[in-house]
């Protein structure tokens, strides 16, 4: 229904804040869809389902405990596409996969991020996701000196695995994006298995809260292994895959897959 | 002892010195000629699955500007959710 009554849009409320990433004209809708919600006193909420009607004036909303249970949204749903007369169609923006890779240039290296607990219950329907970008001068840090030999060991610079490193627990309540996590130890050690390819093997150490602002910390204990496929002669990362090969978040066990866009796997 | 003293001897207590002290796991090593079965099976086993993917099956408007033009030309209604964190990417 959604897809062919409506025009379905999701809004981070992290974008509209004094330091948030919505452009002007974003911020101006939203405020002014505050305003009038407030005015048609439906009820108004951070996280929340509002109906604008086709001219994008306030028509409906529905909190966010009822929004979550089918057998109330899918009926709110009709009953406001049956008042606004709507006719269905085909959707009007066609579906595609969400999060999408950022985009990024083409000396770049975007890596696909996925994370989740094995516990079952709340916080744990469906994985996180992230992208990281490494740029030309990191993929650079991953890579052996170019006269070195089967064996040779090196250890990664711990900001560049701290970059992948910080998205590698299982999924927690993040209303935002701060990085709120504790490292205690990090290390991911390198060793070339050809000029083409190297070995990673590391551990992880880290503090995290579940909620944010919370002084119960959980403690991450995670065992790494991964491999970094090498272009020799362009001296750029051809692959690399890095995953938990044993993980917890305090004692639940947990799994974080990390590799590049397109490298075969999605 | 200051209370300082305290606090340092407190945070020595309550981290883990290394990650030995912690208990990082010590799972069965894997030979370097299964490595990359072993790893690129992880990837593909944690991925997400269809039916945690039905946020996919939706047509998003890229942003509220955008989904109440396409309203006004399709005279459709706007779904509009908003929430905390990233709903996309389940980090929320």
């Amino acid at each position: 229904m959604l897809n062919s009554s409506f025009v379905p849009v999701y809004l981070s409320n992290e974008d509209f804040l004094a330091n948030g990433a919505a452009p002007a004209a974003e911020r101006a809708e939203y405020v002014r869809m505050w305003a009038e919600f407030t005015k048609l006193n439906k009820g108004t909420g951070n996280v929340r389902v509002y109906i604008l009607a086709p001219d994008g004036t306030a028509f409906d909303t529905l909190g966010i405990g009822s929004a979550l249970m089918t057998e109330r949204l899918a009926p709110f749903l009709a009953s406001c596409a049956s008042r606004l007369r709507v006719q269905p169609g085909d959707a009007v923006v066609p579906p595609k996969p969400q999060p999408a890779a950022p985009a990024h240039g083409p000396d770049s290296l975007a890596l696909h991020l996925v994370a989740r607990g094995f516990r079952k219950g709340s916080w744990r329907e469906f994985p996180a996701e992230n992208w990281i970008v490494l740029s030309r001068d990191e993929q650079l840090g991953w890579l052996p000196p170019a006269a070195a030999r089967a064996g040779f060991t090196w250890t990664l610079d711990p900001r560049l695995s701290r970059k992948i490193l910080t998205y590698f627990y299982p999924q927690t309540e993040d209303p935002d994006s701060t990085d709120r996590n504790q490292f205690l130890e990090q290390s991911l050690q390198l060793r070339a298995l050809s000029p083409a390819m190297a070995r990673i093997d590391g551990q992880l150490l880290m503090k995290r809260s579940f909620y944010p602002g919370r002084a119960d910390l959980t403690l991450i204990r995670a065992r790494l292994i991964g491999f970094v496929r090498i272009d020799p002669r362009r001296r750029t990362i051809a692959d690399l895959q890095l995953v938990t090969h044993q993980a917890f978040f305090g004692e639940e066990e947990f799994g974080v897959a990390a590799a590049r866009h397109g490298s075969g796997r999605e | 002892m200051k209370k300082c003293s305290w606090i340092a001897w407190l945070g020595l207590v309550a981290v883990p010195a290394s990650a030995a002290d912690a208990g990082v796991p010590n799972p069965k090593p894997v030979s370097d000629a299964k490595l990359v079965e072993f790893v690129e099976r992880q990837a593909v086993a944690w991925l997400p699955a269809s039916h945690e993917k039905r946020i996919d099956e939706i047509g998003w408007a890229p942003s509220l500007v955008a989904a109440k033009e396409l309203a006004r030309r399709s005279q459709r209604p706007v779904f509009v959710f908003t929430h905390d964190g990233r709903v996309s990417t389940g980090r929320c």
